[in-house]
């Protein structure tokens, strides 16, 4: 069996509600990729990658020329067996792990589908029926963000990423996170995320006001070392995202002392055989796993499912139903959210089926 | 990048950087030309050459370091030949992958090394650390300098306690916290500076004035390109103090193709000279260009 085409297709997602970070960085309608690796046994397995703007070391716009450059690399590969042609492909082209994301979530799809078994049993085998959901509250005005946590707590949701840094005013982000601590009852967890853009000085006078509440705080500044000062000043823990992408991170963010909780997102590691080095690397140094992406629809949210459901017990903080911010559904028969939970898709592979029709003609096809 | 670039002053060239930062994270190879490119105005609009515009540009001319991808003695013995015969006093001995031979070469090397010559001997990654050890330790009486003998920091980190060379940071050195890293950490002695890795002589300049202030020596150069990237590097490499500057690289000598038709800095006895115009100093010849691929206006 082996890979002989690969068609890629562009396709625009807006977000329900408008998502703005520190640093003026929004979300509002972007461009997903999706991706489809054809074997000559008629298979199908399917690849999704979104980088937000300003976000990732990535644009949009790059994944047609990477995905032609890797071409030859990735024309003739037998998909059983993720981790070996990934490990080549590294070879070939270094960096540029968002668009080997988009390769890696494919050939899964291809080796689950080949194998007939879902990928939470590739990857590990199932731990848990379902995952608790976080939602991530956009960085506006307090009392807003206080209404959007009651209304999703009202859905059952029970972890609250608290979007800060939008107006630069280390007083408005304490005043965010007690007013959604104070809306979501004591038993939620409520997390502080600056998206690098705070500085050590800013993000302590936030954490300091705060430090008597049951509260974490996220990726205040750009380096783990600035994270870290910013622990040991509040005594709050912390969550790493944008600081943590490979190993050799994860090792140095436990070693300052600010790995109690990561994000692992398919496009910053680079797809799921990466993420599954990942996972058990933070699973031994003990920190709890946020399993997700960048953004995008149907296709990272059944990659993110299925990781998430093989993550090992008390290892898993919580996952995120990415097609739920957005518009349109990609393959509809994605699972949705239940109560604040989620549960993995049943079939083979990443066990969905994207729609031909929302994903239009293709950019890219190539044999 | 570039609805986030037109429009501003390329005078600027901070505020160029920042824009370019903030519009997409990374990418720091796409960033160098255009930061480039506003150094080169910033220049010409000053009526400086851009090394004097930096701050102050040494006119001792640097020397060039060769690049010697040879495998067996003999065939090293013949390149270097080829270079001394065109001035060449420095030399960048590309080593790595079998741990006998690259103790024979080093050895070998050493033995006919002239009085003022100098040799780095360039690992490109490609030993693991347990190897590292081996032909450091088998060579320390040679007192030799080696190059990123190892994949990452954390390798170099790993093995520094334990042999006595000196050794320069290349492809490990990206970011202005890396070099902060590896001064604080006493991980190297040199930095190898490359103006497309790092993204452009602004971002390149923060990294020397950390190297000067811990008695860090450099070599600058570019990733590879025509005589336009050798004189960007030279431009650098004059802001550097002349003891601690250790040697440029003339890539035009390995490539077929001269954009410029003969100006901009040459190989003169193994050394290049900074020039006097304007900016960069060096023109393209558009007709040798051919058509671009892309015009944003």
């Amino acid at each position: 069996m082996r890979v002989n085409r690969i068609t890629l297709w562009s396709v625009d997602l807006t977000s329900h509600e408008t998502y703005y970070m520190a640093d003026g960085k929004t979300c509002a309608t972007v461009k997903t990729h999706v991706l489809c690796l054809e074997t000559d046994t008629g298979l199908q397995g399917w690849g999704e990658v979104c980088p937000i703007p300003h976000y990732l070391p990535a644009f949009a716009d790059g994944l047609p020329s990477a995905v032609t450059e890797m071409a030859p690399e990735i024309l003739g590969v037998t998909p059983t067996g993720v981790d070996a042609p990934m490990r080549k492909l590294d070879g070939f082209l270094q960096g540029h792990l968002h668009v080997k994301s988009i390769v890696d979530i494919a050939l899964w799809d291809l080796f689950g589908k080949a194998t007939d078994l879902p990928l939470y049993q590739l990857l590990g085998g199932r731990t848990r029926r379902d995952m608790p959901l976080y939602h991530s509250i956009t960085s506006i005005a307090p009392d807003e963000m206080a209404r959007i946590a009651r209304e999703a707590h009202a859905t059952g949701i029970r972890q609250f990423q608290v979007k800060l840094g939008a107006d630069a005013d280390w007083q408005a982000d304490a005043e965010r996170l007690i007013r959604v601590r104070e809306a979501v009852g004591a038993s939620s967890l409520v997390y502080g995320d600056w998206n690098c853009g705070a500085t050590k000085l800013q993000a302590t006078r936030t954490g300091r006001a705060v430090a008597h509440l049951d509260v974490m705080l996220e990726q205040p500044c750009k380096t783990l070392e600035d994270c870290a000062a910013v622990r040991n000043a509040t005594g709050l823990p912390m969550k790493i995202d944008e600081g943590a992408y490979d190993l050799a991170s994860l090792l140095r963010a436990a070693e300052l002392g600010v790995l109690d909780a990561v994000a692992l997102k398919l496009s910053k590691f680079g797809g799921l055989s990466a993420m599954r080095r990942a996972r058990d690397l933070t699973v031994h140094l003990g920190a709890e796993i946020c399993a997700e992406c960048t953004w995008g629809s149907d296709i990272v949210t059944a990659a993110s499912l299925h990781f998430a459901a093989s993550t090992p017990h008390g290892a898993l903080l919580n996952t995120c139903d990415l097609s739920s911010y957005v518009s349109p559904r990609i393959a509809p028969d994605c699972p949705t959210r239940k109560d604040g939970r989620i549960a993995p898709p049943e079939g083979p592979g990443l066990g969905v089926t994207p729609d031909p029709r929302v994903l239009g003609t293709p950019m890219l096809k190539l044999e | 990048m570039a609805p986030f670039v037109l429009g501003l002053d390329p005078r600027r060239v901070l505020d160029v950087e920042r824009a370019m930062d903030l519009a997409l994270p990374g990418h720091l190879y796409a960033k160098s030309p255009i930061d480039m490119a506003c150094w080169d105005i910033a220049g010409q609009a000053a009526g400086m050459p851009i090394a004097d515009l930096m701050g102050g540009g040494s006119r001792t001319p640097r020397p060039i370091a060769s690049s010697i991808g040879a495998k067996t003695v003999e065939e090293t013995r013949a390149v270097i030949d080829r270079y001394r015969q065109r001035g060449y006093v420095a030399h960048s001995v590309k080593i790595g992958g079998d741990v006998a031979r690259d103790i024979t070469r080093i050895r070998d090397v050493e033995d006919i090394r002239r009085d003022g010559e100098i040799v780095l001997y360039d690992v490109n990654r490609g030993w693991t650390r347990q190897q590292a050890l081996r032909v450091m330790s088998a060579t320390e009486a040679l007192n030799v300098m080696f190059e990123q003998p190892c994949e990452t920091l954390d390798d170099i980190a790993a093995i520094s306690g334990k042999h006595a060379a000196p050794v320069s940071v290349d492809e490990s050195l990206v970011t202005l916290q890396d070099a902060a890293r590896i001064a604080r950490d006493g991980l190297a002695e040199m930095f190898g500076i490359k103006l497309n890795r790092v993204g452009g002589l602004t971002k390149a300049a923060r990294m020397r004035d950390i190297a000067l202030a811990h008695g860090i020596d450099m070599f600058v150069m570019a990733t590879g390109g025509t005589v336009l990237a050798d004189t960007e590097a030279l431009h650098l490499a004059a802001t550097i103090p002349d003891p601690n500057c250790h040697a440029v690289w003339a890539c035009q000598e390995m490539i077929t193709i001269d954009i410029a038709g003969g100006r901009g800095p040459r190989n003169k006895d193994g050394h290049l000279h900074l020039p006097e115009e304007l900016g960069l100093g060096v023109h393209p010849d558009e007709q040798v260009l051919g058509d671009p691929v892309a015009v944003y206006t």
